[in-house]
């Protein structure tokens, strides 16, 4: 499951960064991201607003947000937005 | 004693420049929010040492216009002593950056900033042990650090610079034996230079010249985890708190849900509608105030033409201008305070999905909201933007988005024609318009050549309440630089246009405007104004004031008979020159920031797109107004005609611009 795939509120871990441009893959991995537990705060239809390990939060496009591979979700609520469930 | 040259630096939003601003008891600008800082910034302390405010960068692998800055100032800024600043509850991530400095040989001192924000206070000497530098705690509770700050950086100097234990890494090792001519020749530590090759830092690999072309990918991350496990040892036992709080994100549950472009919409309404209404009655009171200087100085026993200089050149010219000083007082307020709060920070997330129809990200929105004061500042903020084709397009739009001098002209022309502050508001909605209706075709035109935007990876900082003096200290500082704008470009331009308003080649001081050398000059232009309601030559003598600074319309059309004779009492000529005034080419002071961001082409372009953008605005508004007052149904009827017409254009640029794609894209098969 990827980052983006996540609804709002959800949480897991992050396993994998596969981003395919080397430097946005950098800066994923500069900012600490492999292994951060992570909670999505709020969601829009192209980026995506998380928060990474309680320490701190970020906006990350979809493209991106789609590279993060996630581990271990844990769904707070089960209802989904309309644009999140497309 | 040597002199000591400092530098602050570490991660963006830790509070470099709000310490920047107390050491040094300077006022650069501050904020709660990504980017705020985007050149370099050196002062004097004492007699013994200048101190450098960098931009903020996440790593020495640089990835925007303001972290190459950085980048480069510490690798070759020859700084005697770099001061990491990092915030107390993000000790973790910020450290990162401060690993890649102690790989780079940097002699360090660490700033533990925000102490009173700690949920629990870290051991600081015994982080200092571990780290093997200096270490100081801060706040802006805590009296000023600038002595600690000078004594620790003696102290780093002193010492030498540790080694961190992963750097003992065999692979590591390796690479240094291959490359440590080339660093050494480059100016580099040996262990960094290694260490960003494993990276395959681009850059750093470039300037090296080894060769080296094979990085190993199953190694690029390695440094990462390297770093994070050593920070990670570092920090046991040393509290550190989170950096989410429960405020935060209760605000965000309501800023960023459903209700997210809502709410921004009407805090942005508010922002306009307090601005102006508030502000009105002060306004108000210092135009009579102005007045009132007049009357002595025209009973005085002095000649007619001192007499005329104070009273129509300096009076009514700067003085209109400064009339309009609480609106602008009041927009600075209401912005900084946004600022602060961290709201702004969400005006890019909000807005993102927005911008990026239009082929930039949510980043952008920064600079248009800071466009509202200044928009040359504005400008130079494109920098925090990391692709350089969507930071081009920013800086290229943003003069469009009207700044607080052209607000002076509309409140000046709404407060004489009694027209109402939706009228105002309409103008931003206009320069709004405008700007995005250039981005799509600059969209269309480049599809090929642009490169998508470049992924939005940006830091939320927590919400704060706005510190009063920070807040204070910006507006004060904003509304000193709009005094001295009056002072200095407004009443010198005031002086001249007063000169060539009222003498005439023939007859030295005549008095008269009508006969005076402007008149001649800008009599020769206005024609091609007649069109737009305003073919007065006083009206483009106004304008061509404002290409030095757009408050200079009020005061050139006040010194010139005021918006009466310049625009004939009619309200559609005046609202058709608030279009052009909104529009036109910007001041020369955000021409000359465009030309640094973006280049000299860029820079004309964007001078000949907005005049031209102005013009046929003007001329639409002004034929369409007049044409609806002398007939309602031939007006529909145009009106009617003129979108079927507009709606062709758009399908068949469209349709010639697909099929140029889809040539391109067979040629380039073909090619392959």
């Amino acid at each position: 499951m990827t980052l983006f795939d996540l609804a709002t509120h959800d949480s897991g871990t992050v396993h994998k960064i596969t981003a395919d441009d080397p430097d946005t893959h950098r800066r994923l991995v500069d900012m600490g991201l492999i292994g951060a537990d992570v909670r999505v705060r709020a969601k829009r239809r192209r980026s995506i607003l998380v928060d990474f390990s309680d320490s701190f939060a970020a906006v990350l496009e979809a493209d991106t947000a789609d590279r993060i591979e996630v581990i271990n979700v844990r769904h707070e609520n089960s209802t989904l937005r309309k644009s999140e469930r497309r | 004693m040597s002199v000591m040259k400092i530098a602050l630096c570490g991660n963006p939003n830790v509070g470099k420049t709000t310490l920047f601003n107390r050491i040094t008891h300077s006022s650069a600008p501050v904020g709660n929010w990504h980017g705020v800082t985007v050149d370099v910034k050196t002062k004097k302390v004492d007699n013994d040492a200048y101190i450098s405010d960098l931009p903020g960068a996440y790593s020495l692998t640089a990835r925007s216009a303001e972290e190459k800055i950085t980048r480069d100032q510490i690798l070759y800024g020859n700084y005697d002593v770099l001061v990491y600043v990092a915030e107390v509850n993000n000790l973790r991530r910020n450290l990162y950056m401060f690993t890649q400095l102690l790989e780079a040989d940097k002699h360090c001192v660490l700033v533990v900033n925000m102490m009173d924000e700690a949920r629990v206070k870290p051991n600081l000497s015994l982080l200092s042990e571990r780290l093997g530098v200096p270490v100081i705690g801060a706040s802006v509770t805590q009296k000023n650090p600038k002595t600690e700050i000078i004594k620790a950086a003696r102290e780093a100097l002193c010492r030498s610079v540790p080694t961190p234990d992963y750097l003992n890494d065999v692979k590591i090792n390796g690479l240094i034996s291959k490359i440590s001519d080339r660093a050494d020749a480059c100016g580099l530590s040996r262990k960094f230079a290694a260490i960003k090759v494993m990276e395959n830092d681009s850059d750093i690999i470039l300037r090296l010249n080894t060769g080296i072309t094979n990085v190993d990918k199953r190694d690029i991350d390695k440094p990462a985890v390297l770093r994070y496990a050593y920070i990670d040892k570092t920090l046991k036992g040393i509290s550190v708190g989170g950096n989410s709080n429960d405020r935060t994100l209760k605000i965000d549950r309501l800023a960023l849900g459903k209700l997210a472009l809502p709410i921004f919409f009407i805090v942005m309404t508010a922002v306009f509608v307090l601005t102006f209404e508030a502000a009105k009655p002060l306004s108000d009171l210092l135009g009579r105030l102005m007045q009132k200087l007049s009357v002595p100085i025209m009973n005085a026993d002095i000649p007619d033409w001192i007499i005329s200089l104070l009273c129509d050149g300096i009076i009514a010219g700067a003085g209109s201008v400064l009339a309009f000083l609480p609106q602008v007082v009041i927009l600075f307020l209401l912005t900084a305070l946004l600022q602060d709060s961290g709201y702004m920070s969400r005006v890019a997330f909000v807005t993102d999905g927005f911008f990026k129809r239009f082929g930039l990200s949510g980043r952008a929105a920064f600079s248009v909201v800071l466009g509202l004061g200044c928009s040359a500042t504005a400008v130079l903020s494109t920098r925090g933007i990391a692709s350089e084709s969507e930071r081009k397009r920013a800086a290229f739009i943003t003069p469009f988005c009207p700044c607080s001098a052209r607000l002076a002209v509309f409140a000046a022309i709404a407060a004489y024609f009694e027209l109402s502050g939706f009228v105002v508001a309409a103008m931003y909605v206009i320069g709004c318009v405008a700007a995005l209706a250039v981005l799509k075709v600059m969209t269309l035109m480049q599809n090929k050549k642009t490169k998508m935007p470049a992924p939005i990876i940006m830091e939320m900082p927590p919400y704060r309440i706005p510190k009063a003096r920070r807040v204070a200290s910006v507006v004060w500082h904003n509304a000193i630089s709009f005094v001295g704008r009056i002072g200095s470009v407004v009443l010198t331009v005031s002086i001249i246009f007063w000169v060539l308003c009222n003498f005439s080649v023939t007859d030295g001081f005549c008095g008269s405007v009508d006969s005076s050398l402007m008149s001649s000059f800008a009599g020769f232009i206005a024609p091609v104004f007649a069109p737009l309601g305003f073919g007065t030559w006083q009206a483009v003598a106004a304008l061509i004031s404002g290409i030095a600074a757009k408050e200079t319309v009020v005061s050139v059309i006040a010194s010139l008979g005021g918006w009466e004779t310049v625009l004939g009492g009619s309200v559609i000529a005046a609202v058709s020159f608030m279009i052009f005034t909104c529009l036109y080419v910007p001041c020369v002071a955000t021409v000359s920031a465009v030309r640094s961001e973006a280049g000299t082409k860029s820079a004309v372009m964007s001078v000949a797109v907005q005049t031209a953008a102005a013009y046929s605005a003007s001329l639409v508004f002004y034929q369409a107004a007049r044409l609806y007052l002398f007939d309602t149904t031939v007006f529909y009827g145009v009106l009617l005609g003129g979108v079927g017409l507009i709606i062709s254009i758009t399908a068949i640029t469209h349709f010639i611009l697909k099929i140029g794609r889809k040539k391109r894209w067979e040629k380039s098969l073909n090619l392959q």
